[in-house]
């Protein structure tokens, strides 16, 4: 059913993914009493026919590559693929992190400035000692064409109403 | 009659400075993001879709088709010049292009690739143009079941051409087929999966998931990977190679040309396995087979002429039957989609003018594609010098505007944002992500085919047996499933 490709702590990891979405889906279900009823009520099969059925696969499917990595880890198998490698989590972590915060901002302070600080802050964090783009003015240049550019074609040209 | 409509309608296209404009602008940044190592073709048509919101569909379409077809040729750039193809489709260009730039021909090898692009894109046009009538007509006769099956038979195809195990692929799909159905259902105007939260019962748009997944996800991946540069561009040199030996590369570019559209035709197929045919194929017809590697144009020619023909067969499936075949075509239904058209056999029907401006955005794209590759292969090649930080807080701040105007709504943004991380986790857990818009994308139209059957069927589940067409779609997604298992038994078999 699900060919052996991955490392057992993969497949365990992957099955719990798939089974968080599904945990999600049958809670809400659960709680939702006219899509419960709605259930080949009638003639239509109802709202509730496609949901069960995807919840039902996500849920078998997801139990089953569960079983499948811990049935591997206990034979002591430790073939397949494993993580990608990375050389770091926290750069990416920290980027999403940043971008929430923009986003947050983004009503207070309006597009334009966050969106400069946001370039001004990672083309400084990426940009280390003899890397290009080391000079603070040549920064502050290209976040300025970068977020005033952005900002230009939406709320100029497209009139996307951006804040601020 | 398809000519008089075609030259009708590109006469309208030229007399209309916005659409040659978009045209134009399109096929330029189509190049530059396809060249950029880390932009793929799919990323690049999903942090542009929402610039298309404010356009007219033919316009829109136009736009998008514009980049899609250029930066396919964009990709062969980075492969030959830096020996990294810039979109799946170039992956063998780089064989020959590379030691072509690493002899001081960059210049040949680009001009090869694009000439060959330019010959297979429009093999690839005139096989759509033929084929997609054809293929719309004999879709006429489906129905609810055929359509539902279609659409089973695509979601299963598509997670078991996107990396990975099949079976993954379609829990994925299933994922997204899923946030499909979040919000009122349309006929009985049930909540689902709303939580009562109002921001989720108008439902969850393509746009963010797809911004998420498509984009961010990628910039997460690529500053994850920590490639701070690439490595030094070398110089274009000459351009034009002589003209004898492009006249001798015909045979490799119509030979690519055809196994490139009647690839890129199948669903999932794709462009990476349409090069890899052709490379095999001109390889093995080869009187000197040995030179491939080292330079030789016809290695080049060969699959740039199929990857860009596959653009061309890939819209076959689209259009016609509503399946997207790759990542690709998928953001492209799902930039249709939103502007209120349903791609599928009624398309041809009810919206012959758009249909014709779509053949016209490809003849476009590869024509401006062959005149702006030419005149500005030296400015490309130095945006290819650009450091990559510039390129990431442009395309995380293009998610969050392109998120945030599907709507005018801050919600949109929270949920590009939570779909790039969910997109990098699935990338760590070697989960194939591209499947989870094909769910949500097609999710709609199976849940819909698949209740109207029912409905009609007076319950009764026969109804998707009974039908042959639909049959013969169940029997193929079946094999679709088990071929792979199959496979694996017959192997574990010959070994023991």
């Amino acid at each position: 059913m699900d060919s052996p490709r991955t490392a057992p702590h993969i497949d365990l990891l992957a099955g719990g993914f798939f089974l968080i979405w599904a945990s999600v889906g049958w809670l809400s279900y659960a709680g939702n009493a006219r899509l419960r009823d709605s259930l080949w009520a009638g003639v239509d099969p109802g709202p509730a026919l496609v949901p069960v059925i995807v919840l039902s696969l996500l849920s078998i499917g997801g139990a089953f590559l569960i079983a499948k990595g811990a049935l591997r880890r206990m034979q002591g198998q430790t073939g397949g693929a494993g993580l990608p490698q990375t050389q770091t989590h926290v750069l990416p972590l920290g980027f999403a992190v940043v971008l929430l915060g923009l986003i947050v901002a983004m009503p207070l302070l309006g597009f334009v400035p966050v969106a400069i600080a946001f370039c001004l802050f990672w083309l400084w964090m990426l940009s280390p000692g003899g890397a290009a783009l080391t000079g603070w003015g040549l920064r502050l240049l290209s976040a300025v064409l970068i977020g005033g550019g952005i900002y230009a074609i939406f709320a100029g040209f497209l009139q996307v109403p951006l804040p601020g | 009659m398809i000519l008089d409509v075609f030259a009708q309608t590109l006469l309208e296209y030229l007399s209309t400075p916005l659409m040659w404009g978009l045209a134009l602008i399109g096929v330029g940044i189509g190049i530059v993001l396809g060249a950029l190592p880390g932009v793929s073709s799919t990323m690049a048509l999903a942090i542009l879709l929402p610039v298309s919101f404010g356009l007219d569909p033919a316009a829109a379409m136009l736009f998008l088709i514009s980049v899609f077809v250029s930066s396919v040729y964009g990709g062969s750039i980075s492969a030959v010049l830096v020996n990294i193809p810039g979109t799946p489709g170039a992956i063998v260009t780089q064989f020959d292009g590379y030691p072509l730039a690493q002899q001081g021909k960059a210049g040949h090898a680009l001009a090869y690739a694009l000439i060959a692009s330019t010959v297979g894109g429009l093999i690839g046009l005139a096989l759509l143009v033929t084929l997609a009538p054809v293929v719309a007509q004999a879709a006429m006769s489906f129905r609810s079941p055929e359509f539902a099956m279609a659409t089973v038979f695509g979601l299963v195809l598509l997670s078991f051409a996107s990396g990975g195990s099949t079976f993954r692929g379609i829990l994925v799909a299933a994922i997204g087929v899923l946030l499909g159905m979040v919000g009122f259902d349309r006929l009985t105007d049930i909540g689902r999966f709303d939580f009562d939260s109002r921001a989720l019962q108008a439902g969850i748009e393509l746009v963010p998931v797809t911004v998420g997944i498509f984009g961010l996800a990628e910039v997460l991946r690529n500053l994850a990977a920590g490639r701070e540069g690439l490595p030094r561009v070398p110089p274009i040199g000459r351009l034009l190679p002589p003209f004898g030996a492009v006249a001798r590369l015909w045979k490799p570019m119509l030979r690519g040309g055809v196994i490139g559209t009647f690839v890129g035709a199948i669903p999932a197929a794709g462009s990476a396995i349409a090069v890899a045919l052709t490379y095999a194929q001109e390889k093995r017809l080869s009187r000197t087979p040995e030179t491939f590697g080292t330079g030789e144009p016809a290695g080049i020619a060969g699959p740039e002429s199929a990857n860009s023909a596959s653009v061309g067969g890939s819209l076959v499936p689209m259009m016609t039957l509503g399946i997207p075949g790759d990542p690709i075509t998928a953001v492209l239904m799902g930039a249709l989609l939103i502007h209120g058209l349903r791609p599928g056999p009624m398309l041809f029907a009810n919206n012959p003018g758009f249909v014709a401006g779509v053949y016209v955005a490809v003849f476009l794209a590869v024509i401006l594609t062959l005149v702006i590759g030419f005149g500005f292969m030296r400015v490309v090649a130095q945006i290819m010098r650009v450091p990559r930080v510039l390129l990431f807080c442009t395309i995380a701040l293009l998610c969050v505007v392109g998120a945030y105007a599907i709507r005018n709504n801050l919600i949109d943004v929270y949920i590009m944002l939570f779909f790039g991380v969910v997109g990098y986790l699935m990338l760590l857990l070697r989960l194939p992500p591209a499947p989870l818009v094909f769910g949500l994308i097609m999710g709609p139209i199976l849940e819909e085919n698949l209740r109207r059957s029912l409905i009609l069927s007076r319950g009764s589940w026969g109804v998707f047996i009974e039908r042959p067409i639909s049959l013969a779609l169940i029997a193929a997604s079946l094999a679709a499933v088990l071929a792979p298992l199959a496979v694996l038994a017959w192997r574990r078999w010959r070994a023991r």
